[in-house]
This record gives structure tokens, sequence and C-alpha cells, in this order.
């Protein structure tokens, strides 16, 4: 591959990834609408938003790590992308694999820690801490997975976990092969997320919205442009785990956006738990799965 | 406060902290605040902090005419406006000795249950978005808006209505009212197994509330509570009942109690309080065609009325709880005096601060909201 083609899909990658990942928030907000039984934002709404937010005369900044911490945030997803692979691009994904990756899925929360820590606010400091615990808790079952996968297909590199899958056809994806897995996975994805029952560190009503109390303009859209990111990122990283990767655009993107659909459908039928039994109920359920999903993979 | 504006104030160290739930915050129907001190997850101390809706309702009523203050009163509890207006004007027909024909009787309770089942929608979607399940506040919104159309039909306000006065009601039901009304009640009860399986089956919902702000039935007495909230400690008073007015003695309805007085409890009464109530409209629907007469009693001009010397209690049950009027007339053109005993005055003030304390930061919100209460009947 030539300098030049790798620089193009190295700035290819993080754009499609932010555009598909206003769609996935646009797909959240009109399923939400719709199990709420209303009509739902327009089709733009959300770069609309991410326009507004960033086009705001008001912008608070609490200090450098404020700032700082959001470039932290999305410079982590932006260089995510660029290590998973997509249809007629693989960027630099064949460098990194799973465990580079688990790495660099933990530094975006770092990086709002960072920022929020500097603002001082109480809601945002526990909304933090809840965050934080969130993380321990879901990255133990996504470990696990992340161990489990790599067992199954013997390699880490994404790119050969791509190629095994789509050589072998639907047999051999990770879903068929050890659903155990795969449903473990779905348990970690929700988790990761952040959406009901796990969204224990925004919650509105107690911390007023923790982590983004002191977010506007910029900020605020910087922590919007991160979530789509992360959409785009879950659906990715289990569509090329458990199922077989994008043979091309159109089944690939039918594939993360069914992913990413499910967790934020479950998200409108459930209020959050508290902090204590989001983390038993994610290191129960999901762990017990994910290690009798390892012992068939070791097998 | 804006940023420029803050300046830092030292304070000695300490494990504790402060947290402001509210002046604006979706644990209340309204403008209140609760100033929470927590030492980690758990509330040391809390201090309601009202006044925010204050209006001077009281104070106003004094100077304006008594049929004026029927535009007032419902601005004391917005989301169930009505027994506010029945309350007022039943303490005037009492001191001047009114007799309110028998179809506005039933047109007063028809509209008092009306009331009821949108208040508690309203409740379920509130309850809910405190534990973070915003789902059931756009259901329980969309379905009161269905009832909100039947007021405007029936007095051309949707929250506002102004539609019973001193001798009665303004004017009679259109055509087929009824008959939409009875349409209204069956829409809503094919709703309600989905508001179960939302809600009130919802095993994470039961988990957080269940157990969570729990007062006894002996506190729940000594602290003035109410409605709702007391008969979830096991207790069914309910004025309807046990001092009845307007016809509830001719209507056949059960009082549903709960005994483990907690936000689960509150919930699920209310829940089984809404069923009862379609059930008493219904019965009105099926009443109302066989009682004609008028619907208002003659009065003189209500520009120049003096109302007799006298005073009067006057207590009905809203959905909140017990709601009383206590007016008193010096015989002038307006009321000498008007206190509002609203049931929210009690449990949005030392109810809550005592309830809340010891408990968690995560079920502040659901605590407050599960008292259902009206600030303005707090700052009245």
């Amino acid at each position: 591959m030539s300098t030049t083609h790798l620089l193009i899909e190295l700035v290819l990658m993080p754009l499609v990834a932010f555009v598909v990942g206003l769609a996935m928030l646009l797909m959240l907000r009109k399923i939400g609408a719709r199990l709420q039984r209303r009509v739902g934002p327009p089709l733009l709404q959300p770069l609309f938003d991410v326009i507004k937010l960033y086009s705001k005369r008001t912008q608070v900044s609490h200090g450098l790590l404020h700032e700082a911490g959001i470039v932290v945030a999305v410079g982590a997803y932006v260089a995510i992308e660029t290590l998973v692979p997509v249809p007629g691009m693989n960027g630099i994904a064949e460098k990194g694999g799973l465990i580079l990756l688990s790495y660099l899925m933990m530094v975006p929360s770092l990086g709002l820690a960072l920022g929020v820590g500097q603002c001082a606010n109480p809601n945002g400091s526990i909304g933090l801490s809840r965050a934080m615990t969130a993380m321990l808790a879901y990255d133990i079952p996504f470990m696990l997975v992340v161990f489990g996968v790599a067992w199954q297909f013997q390699t880490t590199n994404l790119v050969e976990l791509v190629a095994v899958q789509q050589a072998g056809g639907i047999a051999t994806w990770g879903i068929v092969e050890n659903p155990l897995l795969a449903i473990a996975g779905l348990f970690g994805l929700q988790a990761m997320l952040g959406k009901q029952p796990f969204e224990i560190y925004v919650a509105p009503a107690e911390i007023a919205t923790g982590p983004m109390v002191e977010m506007g303009g910029k900020f605020l859209g910087g922590l919007f442009v991160m979530q789509s990111f992360q959409f785009y990122t879950a659906g990715v990283l289990y569509t090329t785990m458990f199922l077989g990767g994008g043979e091309n655009w159109f089944t690939f993107l039918i594939k993360i956006f069914v992913v990413v659909a499910i967790p934020l459908s479950v998200a409108f039928m459930f209020p959050r738990y508290r902090t204590e039994d989001m983390v038993r109920l994610v290191w129960k359920w999901p762990v017990i799965l994910a290690l009798l999903g390892l012992v068939v993979a070791v097998q | 406060m804006r940023p420029e504006n803050y300046q830092a104030q030292s304070h000695p160290p300490s494990h504790e902290y402060e947290l402001n739930f509210g002046p604006n915050h979706p644990g209340i129907e309204g403008n209140y605040a609760l100033q929470v001190r927590l030492h980690g997850d758990t509330v040391v101390s809390a201090h309601a902090d009202g006044g925010y809706l204050h209006r001077g309702f009281e104070k106003l009523m004094e100077g304006r005419l008594w049929i004026q203050n029927i535009a007032l009163v419902p601005r004391i509890c917005v989301p169930d406006p009505v027994p506010m207006e029945v309350c007022y004007s039943l303490a005037i027909e009492d001191i001047s000795g009114l007799q309110v024909p028998e179809r506005a009787k039933w047109l007063r309770v028809l509209q008092l249950e009306l009331s009821r089942i949108a208040a508690h929608l309203f409740y379920f979607g509130g309850h809910a978005a405190t534990t973070g399940m915003y789902s059931p506040s756009f259901w329980g919104v969309a379905d009161r808006d269905l009832i909100l159309d039947r007021f405007e039909e029936l007095s051309g306000g949707r929250v506002y209505h102004i539609f019973n006065i001193p001798g009665g009601v303004r004017r009679d039901i259109p055509e087929g009212f009824l008959g939409r009304v009875s349409a209204l009640l069956d829409y809503l009860e094919a709703r309600l197994p989905e508001y179960d399986d939302l809600l009130f089956r919802n095993q994470v919902f039961v988990r957080r509330s269940k157990g969570v702000g729990v007062i006894d039935q002996q506190q729940a007495l000594a602290w003035g509570v109410t409605g709702p909230n007391l008969r979830a400690t096991g207790l069914g008073f309910d004025v309807r009942r046990d001092d009845p007015y307007l016809i509830y003695n001719q209507l056949d309805f059960e009082i549903p109690t709960e005994d483990s007085g907690c936000c689960w409890a509150r919930t699920l009464v209310r829940r089984s309080e809404l069923q009862q109530s379609i059930r008493i409209c219904r019965q009105v629907i099926a009443a109302l065609p066989d009682i004609g007469g008028p619907v208002r009693a003659p009065i003189p001009n209500p520009l120049a009325w003096n109302v007799p010397v006298g005073e009067s209690y006057t207590r009905v049950e809203s959905s909140k709880g017990e709601l009383a009027y206590y007016v008193l007339s010096t015989g002038g053109e307006k009321p000498y005096r008007v206190h509002v005993r609203g049931p929210s005055a009690m449990h949005a003030v030392q109810v809550l601060e005592k309830m809340v304390t010891g408990g968690r930061l995560e079920d502040v919100a659901q605590i407050m909201f599960s008292l259902d209460a009206c600030p303005p009947e707090v700052d009245r």
C-alpha cells in the first residue's frame, strides 16, 4: 500500500466513522421517539446539533485540562477508527489488534476524567467516579470476551479475524462458533455505551448529567462527536468479532446498525440501576457467560 | 450563577458536601429546591427550600371578587386543578347556603375523577423519569393530553378550566360528550396493561423503588401525610369515602391501600386509584343521562356579590391528598381570608426532609417525586 493511499484511508476512516456515528445518533433518537410515541427529529438534526454547539458564542473553559481532556477523548476515538478494519479500508489495523484496541478504548473515559476533574463541580466529580466504576465493571467481561475471541480464532489481528470469518462463511462467525461470548459481549456493549439500565454516570435527575454538567458549546459538541464515534466503534468492533466483519459496505452498515440498535432499544425500556447493582450485575452474568465462552473457546 | 460572579469560599476540611436538587428539577412538579448535605452517597441532612413559585395566592384572593378567584385557584396545583375550583366553590356555597343542582354535582365528580386520572398519568411518568426511565413520561403526558382534549371541549381551557363556580358549573356538557369520554376511558383502560409491562412489572424499576423512602403509618399520621401517600402505609383514609361530598356516597368504589409505605407502594396505590377513578367515571356516565335539571343554582350578580358573613372549612380528596379551603367572609364583595390547606405543604417540607435524610443520593429525586408534591401548594 502506498503512503498516499494509507494517508487517504487514515483521513477517510474517522470521517466515515463520524458520519455513520451521527446516523447512529439519529437512529437512537428515532428508536426512542417510536417507543415513546413521538415523531422524533429530522434527518440532519444530529449534524445541526454539532454545528450549533461548535458555533455557540459562550464557551466557558475551566482551564487547560478541561480543554485537553475533550481533545484526548475525541482524539483517542479518531485513533481507534484507524485501527478497526472496514470494507475496502484497513488503515493501520494490521499494526494494531484487539489488545491495543482494548487499551485505547479506555482512553476516552480517562480524557473525560481529566476534563471533568478540572471543572470542580461535585455533580461532575460524582458522575466521573461513577463512570470510572462503570468502566471497571464492564472492562472485566469485555476483556474476557476479547481473550475468548482471540483464543477462538487464534489471532488478535482484526484483519485476520475478519478474513477467517469471511472465508468460512456464516458457520465460522464468532456468534455461531461461540454464542456465549457473543451474548456476554452484548451485555458489555450495553454497559460500555452507558445506556440504561447501566446509565449511572449521566443520571440527570440525580447528578444533573454528571460529567456533562459543566460542558457547553464546543465542549459539549466534543462530547457529542465522541458519542457518535463511540456508537460506531462499538458496532464495528462487535461486528468484527462476531458477525464476520463487512463483506461490502451494504452488509457492513446493516450489521453495525443492527448491533447498535439492540442496546439502544433496550435502553428506552429500563430505568438505571444503582451503582452497586450495576457492578453486581455486570460482574455476575456477563462474566459467567464470558468465562463459559472462554472454556468453550479453549476446548 | 455566571462564572465571573463566582467567588470561592473556604470551608473547614470536611468529607461532606452539598448538592442542590432544584429549583428546576425533574424530581418535582414545579420550581422547588431541596438542599442536600451528603457524606459519600449518604444524605446527612436535607433542607427544603420553597418560595420560588410564591405569588401570594391567599393574599391575592383577599383583594379580588369572590367570582374572580375562580380563575386564580386552579393555579395552585397545575397538574390537578379541578379540586381547587370545586373546594373553593364548596366553601362559598356552604357559607351562602347555595343548593347545588344534582346534575352539577355529578358533573363535578366527573371532572374531579378525570383530573385525578390525568394527574396520576403525569405522576407515573415523572416517577419513572427520576429513575432514568423516560418512556413512561412521554406515554403519560400523551395520554393525559387526551383527557385535556375533553376538558378543552367542556370548558375551553386545557389546563385551567375555570368551569366550576359557586352554585354549580358554568354550562352543561356538549352533545355527545359522554360518549367521547367513555371512548377515552376504554382507551385508557386498554393502555393500562402496557403501562404494567413497561413500568409496574419492570424489575429494574421495582428494584429501584421498593423499600426506598419508607414511612410507617404512625409517622405518616404524625407528620400530616394524607392521600395516596398515607394510603401507601396501609391506612385507607379517603375524604371521598370518610367525609363524603358531592355525590361520592352514591358511588361504588374501593380505596386501594398498600402496606410498605415506600416509593413503590406510593406508585402502586396511584395505579390502582386510576382504575377506581375510571370506575367512578363510568358510573357517572351511566347515571348522567337520567339526571336532568339545571347545572347552576342562581347566584346574585357575581360582580357585586356580597357573600353572607360566615366561615367554612371544606375539604376534598385531590390526587395529592386532602385539600382543604378555609374561607372567611365578613359580608363583603371579597373574601376576608382564604387559607389553602394543600397536602403538598406537608409532603414537600417536613415529610420530604425527614424521608430523604439517611437515604442515598440515587434515591433523592425519586423520593421527592414519589410524594407527588405541588410546589405552589407550599408557596401559596
